[in-house]
């Protein structure tokens, strides 16, 4: 009789826990980590400006929310923010490089979140450095 | 052909006119515009997300402003919540981005100071093709040679034909408020 209470508890309590496991999980999931993703596709700055500005609903529904790696001249830089290439704005997720300049080609990873044609540029957020 | 001293000065004029023209028909522009909005509901868990990345331009000659927010840029604290809001309500694939048009009313530029101005603003926002005119008041003045505008406004999701489900009604408040920091730079 004891060890059936025993086994029963253990049951209920491994049932309760896998519950809240999932709820945690499901609820309470983790932010995507665009630092850590994979790069769907690698590009020049200047190539993705084209395809936005050639097509934006294609390259919209290619690029939206896809981690892309960029290379391209730094044209602009603004607190946390540069220009690459005339076309494409980044912005990072920590504080960027204090030693970037304008001029230097540079490549980095990061999430493409759609264009802004006021200004005709790609943004990209979370971005970090790669090269 | 010889020109006479009299047209001479005309075009002289004339070329004078025209460069204080391209001067004064200046662009303010913010490239990393914030834009918040929050639907909470008091005892749920806060509704809110944040746009550090928003495009604000004004004209100052036409006192013409234009906004562009893209809405994958929104950024919540729970993720389950932004891919709700990305997937479910604002449909980001098919409608990535909220724009907004309109003018200040009777701002001055070059009679900006360093105080608080109350700028009011008229136009309208354009989200999931839906158009909502909106109507307020900004509080606008310069700092350190930045343009700070700042101010808020309320829209509700029906503004935009967004369907709350009746589960989720209850957590979501029914009125949006949407508010706004830009710092505005002359380019």
């Amino acid at each position: 009789m004891k060890k059936k209470e025993l086994i029963v508890t253990g049951v209920l309590l491994v049932i309760l826990l896998s519950v809240f496991t999932v709820y945690n999980y499901v609820f309470n999931a983790e932010h995507r980590d665009i630092a850590a993703e994979e790069a769907v596709t690698t590009m020049t700055a200047k190539e993705i400006f084209d395809h936005f500005k050639v097509n934006e609903a294609l390259a919209t529904t290619t690029y939206l929310d896809k981690v892309i790696e960029l290379k391209g001249e730094v044209t602009e830089i603004e607190d946390n923010n540069l220009v690459l290439s005339n076309g494409v704005q980044v912005s990072f997720l920590n504080n960027k490089d204090s030693n970037l300049k304008t001029g230097t080609q540079i490549v980095i990873k990061g999430r493409c979140v759609g264009y802004d044609e006021l200004l005709e540029l790609v943004k990209i957020d979370q971005s970090t450095l790669i090269k | 052909m010889k020109l006479s001293k009299s047209a001479l000065l005309q075009i002289c004029f004339m070329a004078m006119l025209f460069i204080t023209a391209s001067v004064s028909a200046q662009k303010l522009i913010d490239k990393k515009g914030k834009i918040t909005f929050e639907a909470s509901e008091e005892t749920f868990e806060p509704v809110k997300a944040s746009n550090s990345s928003v495009t604000a331009i004004v004209n100052t000659e036409t006192n013409e402003i234009a906004a562009l927010a893209l809405m994958k840029g929104f950024r919540f604290k729970n993720s389950l919540m932004e891919e709700h809001f990305n997937e479910n309500y604002i449909e980001s694939e098919t409608y990535p981005k909220a724009k907004f048009r309109g003018k200040l009313l009777d701002f001055e530029y070059s009679q900006l100071g360093n105080e608080n101005t109350s700028v009011v603003v008229e136009g309208k926002i354009e989200l999931r093709g839906k158009e909502k005119p909106i109507r307020t008041t900004l509080s606008v003045k310069k700092s350190n040679g930045s343009i700070i505008m700042q101010g808020s406004f309320k829209v509700t999701p029906a503004d935009f034909d967004i369907e709350i489900p009746s589960i989720v009604r209850k957590k979501i408040a029914n009125e949006i408020i949407v508010s706004l920091d830009f710092k505005l730079d002359a380019k």
